[in-house]
């Protein structure tokens, strides 16, 4: 079944953040409510101190700007411990520069609710989950394996979802390809003259 | 020969007109400079009611519509008119040559008490069924007041205004450069967002 809607169940994590203008991180609580009235995105990881993970974190971290002007907060989930998340981010070149929170999920419930827990790894797939104002899933995709993901697309991504969202019922979806088809004069007068 | 449709129901729209209207051209070799051209062309021979004149210039394309006497309405199609919006540009034709859509009196004194130049500019796509309401609404608000300019672009055609108003929808509603709405309006609210962007 299909997860898009689907609310997030509650939940409350550790989490290592350290802001672009902090000298060091910190650990804070992240729990549904921190999710609750604004767009974020859940990018979900195997594990720390792995190959392609840093390539893409490091991908959103250099849109994260963007993101936060768009009124979207990036969280990292990855099934290792704050700690775990600290050292990395400390050690090396690639997570140092990551300014989003990094969530802890050790015990894999934030995964489990989403359905991308692998429980012989005890690892999370790669998933992306971009979820809505109200908490639910507005969009969403699991790769297989080390296929990373395209930060800029998911950007697009969350940007569409927020028109749709405001104007959904009153426009159009924009076809960017003339279509020599869509020329054909179209008209109804009655009642309007 | 562009097909128009129902020649009948046309016919008898231009039946009512109490005068004819004027279109001006501005074409160019681009497709939509081509496009626009041979539509009004093939267009005009529909009733004697039409009256047009075609320059070679540069700029964007356009088809702007006058009254009998010469004088602009202030609308302006840089579209072919076709698809979706046929419906408007008839419209607009029709509330240019008069006697025109009827309009609330309120709705007609509001506008007329417009005091400042407000240029409405509707992106469109032809093939959006939402954005004619738009449009319609735009354009008979110019007919009501000489402060009130209606431009209507296709979007499709226009990547530079589509980057300016990151654009993912139509239609888009632009008020004097710098108010952005999305989404279909009617006249009254077409009314309200001039009268919120006023000095």
């Amino acid at each position: 079944m299909s997860l898009l809607n689907k609310e997030i169940s509650d939940f409350s994590v550790q989490a290592f953040v350290q802001p672009a203008d902090a000298k060091k991180g910190q650990f804070r609580t992240v729990s549904k409510g921190d999710l609750l009235g604004g767009w974020s995105v859940l990018f979900f990881y195997p594990a720390d101190f792995t190959f392609i993970c840093p390539t893409e974190l490091e991908d959103l971290a250099n849109l994260y700007d963007k993101f936060k002007a768009a009124g979207c907060e990036i969280y990292s989930v990855s099934c290792d411990t704050h700690f775990v998340h600290k050292a990395w981010h400390e050690s090396s070149e690639k997570a140092g520069r990551i300014n989003y929170p990094m969530l802890a999920d050790p015990t894999g419930s934030l995964a489990r609710d989403l359905e991308i827990y692998d429980e012989a790894s005890g690892m999370a797939d790669r998933g992306t989950f971009v979820i809505n104002p109200e908490g639910r899933v507005a969009a969403y995709e699991v790769n297989a394996g080390n296929v990373g993901r395209n930060a800029d697309e998911l950007l697009r991504k969350v940007e569409a979802l927020q028109f749709v969202a405001e104007h959904g019922d009153e426009v159009c979806p924009a076809k960017w390809t003339p279509g020599a088809e869509t020329l054909k004069p179209t008209f109804d007068l009655v009642g309007l003259l | 020969m562009q097909d128009f449709g129902d020649v009948e129901q046309l016919k008898a729209l231009f039946a009512k007109f109490a005068s004819p209207v004027r279109l001006k051209v501005r074409y160019d070799d681009s497709d939509l400079g081509q496009g626009i051209y041979s539509f009004i062309q093939d267009f005009c021979k529909l009733s004697d009611k039409l009256l047009w004149e075609a320059e070679e210039a540069g700029g964007i394309p356009s088809i702007e519509i006058f009254r009998e006497d010469g004088s602009p309405v202030g609308i302006v199609y840089h579209a072919v008119p076709g698809g979706h919006e046929f419906q408007s540009f008839l419209l607009a034709l029709y509330n240019t040559a008069g006697p025109g859509q009827e309009v609330a009196p309120e709705v007609a004194e509001q506008a007329k008490a417009i005091s400042s130049r407000k240029k409405i500019q509707v992106m469109v796509t032809l093939s959006c069924s939402m954005c004619p309401e738009a449009v319609t609404a735009a354009q008979r608000l110019a007919t009501l007041s000489d402060n009130v300019t209606a431009e209507i672009f296709d979007v499709i055609r226009f990547q530079d205004i589509i980057d300016k108003y990151k654009i993912k929808g139509v239609p888009c509603i632009v008020i004097n450069d710098e108010h952005v709405t999305f989404g279909k309006k009617n006249i009254n609210e077409m009314l309200a967002l001039l009268q919120a962007a006023e000095d």
